[in-house]
């Protein structure tokens, strides 16, 4: 690759981010760990780091794009070798080219979450198994896969986390001197970077040695009984799934060993990794909770020092409700009107169809709410174009359309057929694609009176069952007390949204804004990642809005506001369901509300009504 | 499939409802397959890949892609493009062989063209001719079909898998290619149920069902480690170890094949079977049919003729829980 000629940044060079460069360096020694996937914040040399490392050892190094198409990730047919010699080859795509190295996807969050899953595969398979467009072909492609992503902008899945063998959190330097020396080196390396580069040889050189020499004592290094039971000891306390944390931090505390020189794992090699192996698995509380910041969490509290929450401060450490005025900075989770309620689920029905109009957009994703056009060359072929430069040939149709004027050409040699480009015809792919349903739900106090809630969380539930034969992805936010938390990431499994929804506690105030905000959030970074994508929110409230997201705002009207300016954004839908509205002709806050959404608010029971999909239908043509 | 090293499926740790679920499928291929649910890192692709290890032979024609058996029909072969193939069976000379139940993995990234086979490219561009391309099906015949995370595989591969695993056979009608082979196969599944659950439709499919954890006793989970870590520093030494264990259940799976035909099962047991299935309330009759040739199996590989209590309550745990479920939403095996 070009890049690889490129001055690189020497890893020695590399001020601080210890836990990473660690991490880093025992896949160097040991590519049975597994990988990491680096987590936090942006510009802390992540990416430098594995440029590096992967430079200075003469291995491969391939950064994988956001744009990749399935084809150039496990590679697909060599078009132009089928059409001018009629040989049928692969052209192997980056999980060849990084076979003994490193494979890198910076912000692997916003990945297709099918790529995701197709590059962890071929990393623990070591090959790529190639069963796509008439290609049968298997060839070796094992990686060191290293992802970075950051939290906030959406979770990997946790089937996903699980594949990566350590994960580190990683943040930007507390230390002013640390700082300030970062800088230096910055500018020495801008300046000149022949000379900066040359000023690191001797070390990277002596690193090199080190890496090397602890790969020869791998080989050799024991691990006691004492230690393996040290380590199944921590996996338990963490109560992690499975035991893929038990052999990985297994494998790095050897490599740790293997570093340090010595030929037996010791009680400190575990400890040092340890928390490489369990960052990404732990699983104590409700999981999605792997920072030690515990941003967002059960409550989002904690006065404004946490480093990643910052919309988590606006949203709900510095509230100022009226009647509790007086203990902020407290636990925004403590209850301040009534106590924490778990209500049971009300019986679910069937709902009346939403959304499913076949659009002309091309998209990705699978389900079965739209039928839609895709461009990433899944789903089955419907009918074959001339339209060009997508590689996805249609084999029969390029040569039904070149069969006319067989006669007046000439065959390339070896060849029984001229084929011309304008012969050339492409598959257009039709696979339905599921939307994504967020639900924001009002899980206050005064959700709690006359089985409102019961009857909101049988609303879910039976949204639910609809989303799960629609093959839907669902997430689910919930807020209360001083604030909300995202109580599912974006799913395809309803199970588990239902689970969660089960056991959604209630009580305590109404932050209507801090929800929408939240959610405004996760829609973002959903539609980072399916751009085209068609995300649905539907909120569960009384309307009742007694805490803002601003110190001093009117809640109602800051609410109104947000969602206001969230519905300007004209690829979300919402509906807004009443919790409170018991007919049609009663006015409430929580019709206001959809008012300012653009949208109808809807009664619990009119989700089994007809109205349903006229009142939806009315609120996208308007 | 390419020479890797194998961890030995005799020596995975524990998780015995699994593997007895397997070895039930190598004995009797009639159980349809089975669906390994579980969570992350809980060896339930290890197992299904160990599976290769103690599969029985079967004879087939010399080199059939597709696994035929000297006793199919030979005009399957008529459309083979191994002609001298056709032409010797037709004279009832056909050589044969003894090879490994084949296991064919379909990786989700597969495209119906390879599954189902298409037009071959290369023969099209360079002679004209249309000439089948075998898909992942063909060579799955008699075998077992391996889908790692079955639940992420695309709607429309799976209604495909649907269809052949229902007739045993595989069309095609694609791409001016129109051919159908034999495709019988054992669907082996696995899947984490946090990432979305199958189609009630392909769940039926499975003869049968397990749930996997990982194993709580600190003890146990130690051996884990020590046996996976063993495994990758001498692979092949590893496996030499196990060798032993490996062939002896072999050899078990072998005698309880051969025993499989004469286990019995009166009036008694069917009544059992049938009342158990009511009362689950269950779809159709595949449950009572798998439970029975469950139970059978069972029977046979606890080295008896006569199928007893125990074997039926084990069947019943690998059959009813899957297909009991009345509502998307309401979680399978209670769990």
């Amino acid at each position: 690759m070009a890049l690889f000629h490129q001055p690189v940044f020497p890893f020695s060079a590399i001020v601080g981010q210890d836990d990473m460069k660690l991490a880093l360096l025992l896949n160097a020694v040991n590519p049975r760990v597994g990988g990491v996937l680096l987590r936090g914040e942006k510009g802390t040399a992540k990416s430098t780091a594995v440029r590096s490392l992967s430079r200075l050892l003469s291995e491969p190094f391939v950064n994988v794009p956001l744009n990749i198409t399935e084809d150039r990730f496990s590679g697909g047919i060599d078009v132009s070798g089928a059409v001018k010699n009629g040989v049928i080859t692969v052209m192997k795509g980056v999980a060849s080219e990084a076979h003994g190295g490193f494979l890198y996807v910076d912000e692997i969050n916003l990945l297709s979450d099918h790529i995701v899953d197709i590059m962890l595969h071929t990393a623990s398979a070591g090959r790529v198994n190639l069963q796509r467009e008439g290609l049968n072909a298997f060839y070796p492609a094992s990686f060191v896969p290293v992802g970075s992503m950051n939290p906030e902008e959406g979770e990997l899945r946790p089937q996903l986390l699980d594949k990566f063998g350590l994960a580190v959190y990683v943040e930007s330097s507390p230390s002013v001197m640390e700082r300030v020396l970062l800088m230096e080196n910055r500018e020495l390396f801008d300046r000149d970077t022949e000379a900066f580069c040359r000023s690191f040889e001797k070390e990277d050189e002596s690193l090199k040695k080190r890496i090397h020499e602890a790969r020869r004592i791998l080989k050799s290094v024991k691990i006691g009984g004492e230690a393996k039971s040290r380590i199944a000891a921590k996996v338990l306390e963490a109560n992690a799934a499975g035991h893929r944390a038990d052999i990985v931090m297994a494998e790095a505390a050897m490599s740790f060993a293997a570093w340090r020189g010595a030929y037996e794992v010791s009680e400190g090699d575990i400890d040092r990794v340890s928390e490489f192996a369990l960052l990404h698995r732990r699983n104590d509380a409700p999981p999605y909770r792997s920072e030690p910041e515990s941003k967002g969490g059960e409550s989002g509290e904690s006065g404004g020092e946490g480093k990643t929450g910052k919309e988590h401060e606006k949203g709900s450490s510095e509230r100022t409700d009226e009647s509790a005025g007086g203990n902020s900075g407290a636990s925004t989770e403590r209850p301040s009107e009534g106590g924490e309620t778990v209500f049971g689920i009300s019986e679910p029905f069937s709902v009346r169809p939403i959304f499913s109009e076949k659009d002309r957009k091309r998209r990705s994703g699978g389900g079965r709410r739209s039928k839609t056009k895709t461009d990433i060359r899944r789903g089955r072929c419907v009918r074959a174009l001339n339209t060009g430069g997508k590689n996805d040939l249609a084999i029969e149709a390029t040569l039904r359309a070149a069969a006319p004027y067989q006669k007046y050409r000439t065959p390339p040699e070896g060849m029984a057929w001229a084929i011309e480009p304008q012969d050339i015809r492409e598959k257009e792919r039709e696979k339905r694609s599921g939307n994504f349903i967020l639900f924001i739900v009002d899980a206050s106090g005064s959700m709690g009176a006359r089985g409102r809630m019961a009857a909101a969380k049988g609303a879910v539930v039976s949204l639910l069952l609809d989303a799960y034969q629609k093959r839907d992805k669902v997430a689910m936010i919930s807020f209360r007390g001083g604030g909300s938390r995202v109580v599912l990431h974006p799913t395809s499994s309803v199970e588990l949204a239902e689970k969660k929804l089960r056991q959604l506690p209630s009580g305590g105030k109404t932050p209507l804004s801090a929800g929408l905000y939240e959610g405004r959030r996760l829609v973002e970074g959903y539609l980072k990642k399916d751009p085209l994508g068609r995300p649905i929110v539907i909120l569960l409230t009384d309307g009742k809005a007694n805490v803002p997201l601003m110190e001093g705002a009117n809640p109602r009207e800051e609410s109104r506001e947000i969602a206001a300016q969230w519905a300007r954004d004209s690829r979300v839908r919402f509906i807004v369901v009443d919790t409170e509205r018991k007919g049609l002709v009663e006015f409430s806050l929580a019709e206001t509300l959809a008012s300012s959404l653009r949208t109808v608010s809807l009664a619990i029971n009119d989700l089994k009504a007809d109205t349903l999909l006229s009142a939806i239908k009315r609120s996208i043509n308007e | 499939m390419n020479k890797r090293a194998i961890y030995p499926f005799a020596a995975i740790v524990g998780q015995e409802e699994l593997k007895t679920a397997m070895i039930l499928n190598v004995i009797n291929p009639g159980l349809s397959g089975v669906l390994i649910r579980g969570e992350k890192g809980t060896a339930k692709s290890t197992a299904a890949r160990a599976l290769a290890d103690i599969l029985p032979e079967i004879e087939t024609v010399l080199n059939c892609p597709y696994n035929l058996s000297p006793s199919d029909p030979d005009s399957l072969c008529s459309m083979c493009e191994r002609v001298e193939c056709a032409e010797k069976r037709r004279r009832g000379e056909a050589e044969t062989e003894m090879k490994r139940v084949p296991v064919v993995e379909l990786p989700i990234g597969a495209t119906e063209d390879r599954v189902v086979g298409s037009l071959n490219l290369e023969h099209a561009l360079k002679g004209g001719v249309r000439r089948f391309e075998r898909g992942l099906l063909a060579g799955a015949n008699r075998g077992i079909l391996y889908v790692d995370e079955v639940n992420l595989l695309d709607d429309h591969i799976v209604d495909v898998l649907l269809d052949s695993a229902a007739m045993g056979v595989n069309s095609v009608e694609r791409e001016g290619v129109s051919f159908s082979h034999p495709a019988k196969f054992t669907l082996i599944g696995t899947m984490n149920p946090e990432e979305g659950e199958l189609r009630p439709q392909l769940l039926d499919r499975f003869g049968l069902c397990v749930t996997v954890n990982g194993l709580a006793d600190p003890d146990k989970r130690v051996e884990v480690i020590e046996r996976r870590l063993a495994f990758e520093n001498d692979p092949a030494g590893f496996a030499g170890k196990w060798k032993k264990a490996s062939l002896e259940l072999a050899g078990k799976i072998t005698a309880a094949s051969e025993r499989l035909g004469t286990v019995e099962a009166d009036r008694a047991v069917m009544m059992r079977i049938a009342v158990l299935c009511v009362e689950s309330e269950v779809d159709g009759h595949r449950a009572d049919i798998i439970m029975l040739k469950a139970a059978k199996t069972l029977a046979a590989y606890n080295n008896r003729n006569r199928v007893e209590e125990e074997d039926i309550v084990k069947a019943a745990e690998l059959t009813l829980p899957h297909r009991m479920r009345r509502q998307p939403l309401q979680h399978i095996g209670g769990k």
